[in-house]
């Protein structure tokens, strides 16, 4: 069951009336004036409300999140949760901050640049230990490692710019040696060989090609000295530090949903392509391949001895060191916290 | 019926409007052909474009998954076009009766208007609940235009027919409803047929940045999927929608205004008048009003939201006080992206000026061309973007493409609705003589057109400034649109506010240009 799609309170009804007043001026203006800022609200049922700002689509990349709200994990843990899809060109911390999600999904670069320009967040759990960053070609124009990629033609969205310039900084890559295109998140530039090669999630256009008929061939950022997470559950320092315990709920219930769904991709992918993303039309077929994927990242001797969703130190070490080196200057303290993580 | 104005066409005979529905089959037949023919050739190969008869055999099949989606954008766009257009007359209407506000609130609200949706976007979505991100920004693509289109027409009332009614004693509000009220009615429709597509154009951008469901979000899965066929089936939609919106507006009109085209003797703006330190200083004392006003709405927009993402005047100006390569690095993007603005506008209008001129002669033209205008204002471009990046690469040609094709539709319905405007006396006269249709058009509607290009100009300028940060934010990565993006997406605030300062700056300056130019014009001509 999908829970309550906006659980009525007296501030919604306020903003409603404000959004009003708001359009009439003719201004996105004095919106959330009156947002008093935990994000979080008591539902009919006494459960705590809160908004889930997810890092993209509604697709299998979410199974764990539908489980848990299917098979009612967040209730037993005292929560519902209300999903806020994401796009291309949705910013997680920008919701989180203005308190209109609790809770928000990004990867831990652009976390870790969102606290440089001041935004005090935390990331306090990872649905991925191992990024799913990787360089999509083609099989019979295959590009094997970043070295191969000098000279080549490579699409570049904006949103991962920060990603590719880690991978070239860390491999001692020359950018000027490499022609970056600015794309989309469609992989048609390197279908049409436009691009030689395009970044891209090895979850999503991959299998996506596949799918089409398309035999494509791609490496793995982290296979190469790239260890940032992607897929990072983030919310504000001072959620972590007033109510950490509906932190700690919520990922108890994140884990049993992905838990599950690690044990029966099929779980979230029929709930997926039957329920959560019911309007888009999702290929069943493709979201399963995506769905079966996510062990690859998901699960390590890590998570075996710490638990799914687990901030293993030596990587959260990595993290910074490879963000350190790219420029942006921000300490483990400032970034993560394993004190929910520690507390379930 | 013919899409541009319903309102001159009354009397044809029955044969003139099957020969006439005739032509535009064949255009359309036509168009389609070669559509085909191409895709199924050179584009065969590439995942670019379908075959109308592959589009439309997906269009079939996804009827069921479309139509939730396309439920949410209508209402979307409805709503927006409702907030919009209803703001826009409330503030028309006080313009009319307390004109002294006039020229301050009217810059106020083009400053609205040419607020870059890249970069607002993700702050709405932030700040408002559910779908209402996307009504905003719908209500925002339609509430510049009509409000533009009422001035125009209000200012265009007959003045004898207001002494008239003066001298007989009649009242401010007599006035007002009986002259103004009507004579501002057919540039009103005008305005409010660009703004039926220009809704649900905003609506799906507005989703396709991210929403719940909508056709917007639907194709942002279909391109990631690679499901082209998809993607251009729910752009058919999207265009089925609008073109509904369209002749929606259309029929309306032509109920409500059948009587009152051959009311006015063509639609002359007033325009400035007194000596040139007079207009100097009133132009000034507009620029000092117009930059208060945004500034304190500005501030009060801001207040209350988080000074993380919401930065107010005071941030921009230190932003930008501040040398170094961070403002380098802006101030060279600005440039990129103006000089991409006119090379849209100006392929734009000239493509819009000759097409006017030619659906004007030839009506079969227009047959085969209006789909088309209608299609590409309403198709959201993101959904053609691979298939114009293909064809013209990621260079600056697709920003003239792009920015072109922005432009293209505002300036061809007012440069049509110019050409038409001529008054009857000035052609019954030149028929008189003998004139071919050629002669007609060389000396007495181009002329007579020559202002509207203008009045064009001050939605195509601002308009142009926007297609060329889609073309930049889409498919080239340069200039001030893709700056913007990867400021958004760096969480790098002050750079992404100071952008849209900027680039609002450029599309006011824009805006004023084409309106010194129109002024300029009416004068030589008319005084």
């Amino acid at each position: 069951m999908t829970p309550a799609k906006h659980p009525l309170s007296r501030r919604t009804l306020l903003r409603r009336g404000l959004g009003l007043g708001a359009l009439a001026l003719g201004g996105p203006t004095l919106l959330s004036a009156c947002s008093s800022g935990s994000g979080a609200t008591t539902a009919p049922d006494g459960t705590t409300a809160l908004n889930y700002q997810l890092s993209w689509l509604p697709t299998t990349e979410h199974s764990g999140s539908w489980i848990a709200a299917d098979r009612g994990y967040y209730r037993e843990n005292g929560l519902s949760v209300n999903f806020l899809n994401g796009g291309p060109n949705t910013s997680p911390d920008t919701v989180v901050m203005s308190d209109k999600a609790l809770i928000g999904g990004s990867n831990a670069d652009v976390v870790s640049k969102a606290v440089v320009q001041g935004a005090d967040l935390r990331i306090f759990g990872t649905r991925f230990q191992k990024s799913p960053f990787c360089l999509l070609s083609r099989a019979d124009n295959p590009i094997n490692s970043p070295q191969d990629m000098i000279g080549k033609k490579i699409g570049v969205a904006a949103l991962n710019e920060t990603a590719f310039n880690l991978l070239l900084q860390i491999n001692d890559i020359d950018p000027g040696s490499v022609e970056v295109v600015p794309v989309q998140f469609d992989p048609s530039p390197v279908a049409n060989r436009e691009v030689d090669g395009q970044v891209v999630f090895v979850i999503n256009e991959p299998t996506q090609l596949e799918v089409k008929g398309i035999e494509t061939h791609t490496f793995l950022f982290a296979d190469y000295g790239y260890a940032v997470f992607s897929g990072v559950y983030f919310a504000k320092a001072r959620t972590v530090q007033d109510n950490p315990e509906q932190l700690a709920a919520f990922l108890r219930a994140e884990r049993r949903g992905w838990e599950a769904n690690l044990a029966d991709p099929e779980l979230g992918t029929n709930l997926t392509v039957d329920v959560f993303g019911k309007d888009q039309g999702f290929d069943r077929a493709q979201q399963l391949l995506e769905s079966k994927i996510l062990e690859q990242i998901m699960v390590t001797p890590d998570t075996d001895s710490l638990g799914l969703l687990a901030l293993p130190p030596a990587l959260i070490d990595q993290n910074i060191k490879t963000l350190n080196a790219a420029g942006i200057d921000v300490s483990a303290d400032q970034l993560f916290t394993t004190s929910v993580l520690d507390s379930l | 019926m013919s899409i541009f104005s319903s309102t001159r066409q009354g009397n044809l005979t029955l044969q003139q409007h099957k020969w006439r529905a005739t032509h535009r089959v064949a255009g359309i037949l036509a168009m389609l052909a070669v559509w085909q023919l191409l895709a199924a050739t050179v584009f065969s190969s590439y995942f670019a474009l379908p075959t109308p008869t592959a589009i439309v055999a997906q269009a079939v099949t996804d009827w069921s998954m479309v139509f939730p989606n396309l439920v949410q954008t209508a209402s979307e766009a409805a709503r927006g076009w409702l907030f919009g257009n209803a703001a826009a007359f409330v503030l028309a209407t006080v313009f009319i009766l307390i004109r002294p506000i006039e020229r301050v609130a009217t810059q106020v609200a083009l400053a609205l208007y040419c607020l870059p949706v890249i970069a607002i976007a993700p702050i709405l979505t932030a700040v408002l609940d559910g779908d209402r991100p996307q009504v905003v920004i719908a209500a925002q693509s339609v509430f510049f235009t009509t409000l533009v289109a009422v001035m125009v027409g209000a200012k265009a009332a007959d003045q004898a027919a207001i002494d008239v009614v003066r001298t007989a004693g009649g009242s401010r509000r007599q006035e007002f409803v009986r002259v103004t009220l009507p004579s501002a009615l057919p540039a009103t429709f005008g305005g409010l047929r660009i703004a039926a597509p220009a809704a649900v154009l905003g609506a799906i951008i507005g989703e396709y940045l991210g929403a719940d469901s909508g056709l917007g979000v639907a194709m942002v899965y279909a391109q990631q999927s690679l499901d082209v066929e998809r993607t251009w089936a729910l752009a058919l939609y999207a265009t089925m929608l609008a073109g509904a919106a369209y002749l929606a507006t259309a029929a309306v009109e032509r109920r409500v205004c059948s009587w009152s085209a051959t009311m006015t003797g063509g639609t002359v703006p007033r325009t400035a008048s007194g000596s040139i330190p007079k207009r100097i200083a009133l132009t000034a004392g507009t620029a000092a009003g117009a930059v208060l006003g945004s500034l304190v709405l500005w501030q009060v927009a801001i207040m209350g939201l988080n000074p993380y993402f919401a930065k107010g005047p005071a941030d921009v100006w230190r932003y930008l006080a501040t040398p170094g390569s961070e403002r380098d690095q802006l101030i060279s993007a600005l440039g990129t992206t103006t000089l991409h603005a006119s090379y849209g506008y100006l392929a734009g209008t000239v493509a819009a000026f000759v097409v006017a001129v030619s659906v004007l002669s030839w009506p079969a033209v227009e047959a085969a061309v209006m789909p088309v205008a209608v299609a590409l204002r309403a198709v959201p471009l993101v959904a053609m973007t691979p298939l114009i990046a293909l064809v013209f690469g990621r260079d600056v040609a697709t920003v003239v493409v792009i920015a072109g094709i922005v432009t293209f539709f505002p300036s061809l319905v007012t440069i049509v609705t110019g050409l038409r405007s001529v008054p009857s006396g000035a052609i019954d006269l030149l028929s008189a003589y003998g004139a071919s249709r050629f002669d007609l058009m060389v000396r007495a509607r181009i002329p007579y057109a020559l202002p509207s290009v203008f009045a064009a100009a001050r939605i195509a300028a601002p308009s142009a400034v926007m297609g060329a940060l889609l073309a930049e934010w889409l498919a080239t990565g340069d200039g001030i649109g893709f700056l913007m993006l990867r400021a958004s997406t760096g969480a790098n605030y002050g750079r992404l506010w100071s952008s849209v300062v900027l680039i609002t700056v450029v599309s006011l300056l824009a805006y004023a240009l084409a309106t010194a130019a129109e002024n300029a014009l009416s004068r030589n001509r008319f005084h």
